[in-house]
């Protein structure tokens, strides 16, 4: 288990990106709203504090604009919980927003890069 | 994703669930990492954040957040109202008052300058009235088949005879106008049974009746069966019933056929109502019926007294607005007015009152939106109510004025308001406009005052006098609008108790009037008036007869005695000849001069005029022993002499002439 980064130091999210890792996340499976939390705060080692206040809203909105689906399933635990899945289109929408993001990040370093010759 | 009302509640609680069941999946998570299960609880539900928070915000997801705020707004809204029921009661009633008053008082107006007529196209649609001499070489009838057979104008010429009995249905009996007519006359005027069916030709003891008398009598039931009018001494069924605005009389019955086919029973005197052709002007139609009264002159020989034709529209036209309709304009906006001033003082006053708990609201954290958004609530509420209440007044308003009326004012019911929803639209668009505007103000001062905490400090509901000042043209608005609105009621009132006053004649109630039909056998012969008087007053119970019969002037007009150049005349058609006991029998105070007497009737006679006429044909002068032509100052009517003043109970200017 990693070591647990104090509340204070995880970073914020923005909402777009939210949409992203939420669709990443569930490529991997469907899963449910705190499933999908600790995932996505595992997957990113940690350094990624998930705002439940916006994780559900960003759920339902994934959901009503059709890129999710969910159902209500017992879990192992013999209690109802809500799974969430990836749908075709939210497949088609994840390759999307991942080549945005890459465009972005390309963008952001570009800005970044040190010029030629000075900071090290 | 379905967003329906339904799916809503449920979803509600699905959301409760899925973040209940992530609240225990965490819990236990840290659990089975060790920590207590209280704490464990504690530090999920903290780590979650603020559960309603979250629910707020998945609700606006779902798309609902407008209709959600507004629902919740109108909600405390409802609640605050209730707690101060006083205040809600009048701003109701003091608008819906005033919005139903005023609709109603437009809806009089609207029906006085657009009557609804239930005809196609009325404005095509004509009588044609005849002057002839004394002596008319043709009946009615054949005057009409002239009019019907010798004219290019004219898509229909229908006859139309005009009657009057008295009939009852029900046990309820009441003088009924009546109208005699082809079977033609439904289609010429396109005007249709709004139940039943129109007249045919073998309708000899049928009766179509106007909606109003199907009203009266049978209580405008939806069913025709059985219905039965006892008119005259004939019992009538009842085949069709007109729609509102078709007639003026109350029934139709068939004229017999040989009016329109020709015959011998032909004395009925009828009219002819024509519908001008497409395409064919008034004063084309006119020329053309100029014309046949020439034709007509001359094939009767009758050059002293010629035919004359008239088209007269069959529904009269637009009354200007006369200036009691003006004050009903003026006293309806007036009423308006206040109703929106009053709405606003109360509004203003409420809102100055909530200060305080405005400025707590936002000291708690509403945003001011929210603050300002619950205050339009009330007063949408407020208006809505209003809005009910004023519709509820107008109709029962328009009811009042079209059944229930005293006689004296019935003049109203005849032009059967119709209430226009256009007025009524206006009208709550003011109100709603002056509540939501002064409704908001304070709350919107309130809302965005740099010092919220001002308000709180202040002792509840009281204004300091820095706002008493800045609402005080209100104040003096409104008044200033009462005063005006009671003054002119005042002077209203005066006037129409003086008009009563002196409308009545001095025992009015013992006077009747006699209405001769003759015979058509009898029209042969030329009663003797002085026959007449004497066969009335043999009737038991009458004591004193006089008769009373109009006579044409010539050349529409009556002259006074001319000076050099100019002549003072009067327009007149006809005036009264009447008998010598008339101003006697009626009662009439004498002004001037004397009664008639008994030696007047020699020669041309003799002339008493009312005071209206006096002053306008010999003003400032004593008219007892000047002169009175009864024809235009051209024409060949003879001189009359004056010989007395009397106050007549007559609107037209009347003056008598003794008969001969």
């Amino acid at each position: 288990m990693s070591k647990r980064i104090p509340y204070r130091d995880r970073i914020e999210l923005l909402q777009g990106t939210l949409d992203l890792l939420i669709l990443q996340t569930l490529r991997w499976g469907p899963q449910h709203g705190y499933g999908l939390s600790q995932r996505i705060r595992l997957s990113s080692g940690e350094r990624l504090q998930v705002d439940t206040g916006s994780l559900y809203p960003a759920l339902h909105r994934l959901e009503r604009q059709g890129w999710i689906s969910a159902e209500w399933t017992v879990s192992e635990h013999k209690q109802r919980t809500r799974i969430y899945r990836l749908t075709a289109s939210g497949r088609q929408r994840l390759t999307a927003e991942r080549s945005r993001w890459a465009e972005l990040s390309e963008a952001i370093a570009g800005v970044l890069r040190p010029p030629r010759g000075s900071e090290a | 994703m379905r967003l329906s009302p339904w799916g809503r509640r449920r979803r509600e609680t699905e959301l409760d669930e899925e973040i209940e069941s992530h609240l225990r999946m965490a819990a236990d998570d840290r659990v089975a990492h060790g920590n207590a299960a209280k704490e464990a609880a504690y530090a999920a539900h903290r780590e979650f954040g603020n559960v309603l928070l979250v629910k707020e915000a998945t609700r606006e997801v779902w798309g609902w957040g407008l209709l959600d705020r507004l629902g919740q707004d109108l909600r405390s809204a409802v609640r605050s109202l209730k707690r101060s029921p006083g205040f809600a009661v009048i701003a109701v009633l003091a608008l819906g008052v005033g919005l139903g008053l005023s609709t109603t008082m437009f809806a009089v107006l609207d029906a006085v300058v657009h009557p609804y007529v239930a005809y196609r196209e009325p404005d095509a649609l004509f009588e044609v009235r005849w002057w002839f001499g004394r002596h008319s070489p043709m009946t009615p009838v054949e005057l009409y088949r002239y009019v019907r057979d010798e004219t290019r104008s004219f898509e229909a010429v229908v006859p139309v005879a005009f009657d009057g009995l008295v009939g009852g249905a029900g046990g309820q009996a009441e003088e009924v106008a009546i109208l005699r007519v082809s079977p033609r006359y439904f289609a010429a005027l396109g005007v249709r049974p709004r139940l039943g069916r129109a007249l045919t030709y073998a309708d000899e003891g049928s009766v179509v009746v106007s909606s109003g008398l199907w009203r009266r009598f049978f209580n405008g039931r939806r069913s025709l069966d059985g219905a039965t009018v006892e008119l005259g001494s004939q019992v009538y069924n009842v085949v069709g019933v007109l729609p509102r605005g078709a007639v003026a009389s109350a029934a139709l019955l068939l004229l017999p056929a040989s009016v329109e086919a020709g015959g011998a029973d032909a004395a009925i005197h009828v009219t002819p109502t024509v519908r001008l052709r497409h395409g064919v002007t008034r004063e084309q139609a006119k020329a053309e019926l100029q014309s046949l009264a020439r034709l007509l002159t001359d094939r009767f020989h009758a050059r002293g007294a010629p035919f004359a034709f008239e088209l007269r529209p069959l529904v009269g036209s637009r009354a200007d607005l006369q200036d009691i309709h003006k004050a009903m304009v003026g006293s309806a906006l007036a009423v308006l007015l206040i109703a929106c001033v009053n709405l606003a003082h109360l509004m203003l006053a409420r809102g100055l009152a909530k200060r305080r708990e405005l400025a707590l609201r936002m000291a708690l954290g509403a945003s001011r939106a929210a603050v300002v958004r619950q205050m339009f609530a009330e007063c949408v509420l407020v208006t809505l109510g209003g809005v009910a209440v004023g519709a509820l007044v107008a109709v029962w308003g328009a009811d009042v004025l079209q059944n229930r009326m005293p006689p004296e004012v019935s003049w109203v019911g005849l032009v059967q308001p119709q209430l226009s929803w256009r007025v009524f639209a206006l009208a709550v668009l003011a109100s709603a406009a002056s509540a939501v505007v002064f409704g908001l103000l304070p709350a919107i001062r309130v809302a965005f005052a740099l010092n919220v905490n001002e308000p709180l400090k202040e002792d509840s509901g009281t204004t300091t006098g820095r706002q008493r000042q800045r609402y005080s043209p209100l104040v003096v608005a409104e008044v200033a609008l009462a005063l005006v609105l009671m003054m002119g009621g005042g002077l209203l009132l005066r006037t129409v108790y003086q008009l009563q006053r002196e409308e009545t004649v001095p025992g009015a109630h013992t006077l009747f009037n006699a209405m001769v039909a003759t015979r058509p056998a009898d029209s042969a012969i030329a009663l003797r008036p002085q026959q007449l008087l004497d066969a009335v007053a043999g009737v038991e119970g009458v004591r004193e007869v006089a008769l009373l019969v109009f006579h044409r002037v010539e050349g529409a007009a009556i002259t006074a005695e001319m000076s050099q150049d100019s002549a003072r005349t009067i327009t007149m058609r006809d005036y009264p000849l009447v008998s010598p006991s008339f101003v006697r029998v009626l009662g009439l105070p004498i002004l001037r001069g004397r009664d008639f007497l008994p030696g007047d009737a020699v020669g041309t006679g003799v002339a008493i005029i009312d005071p209206i006429a006096a002053q306008r044909l010999y003003p400032n002068q004593d008219p007892v022993g000047k002169m009175l032509k009864l024809g235009a100052p051209a024409s060949q009517a003879p001189w009359v002499p004056i010989v007395g003043v009397v106050r007549s109970p007559y609107v037209l200017d009347a003056d008598g002439r003794n008969a001969p």
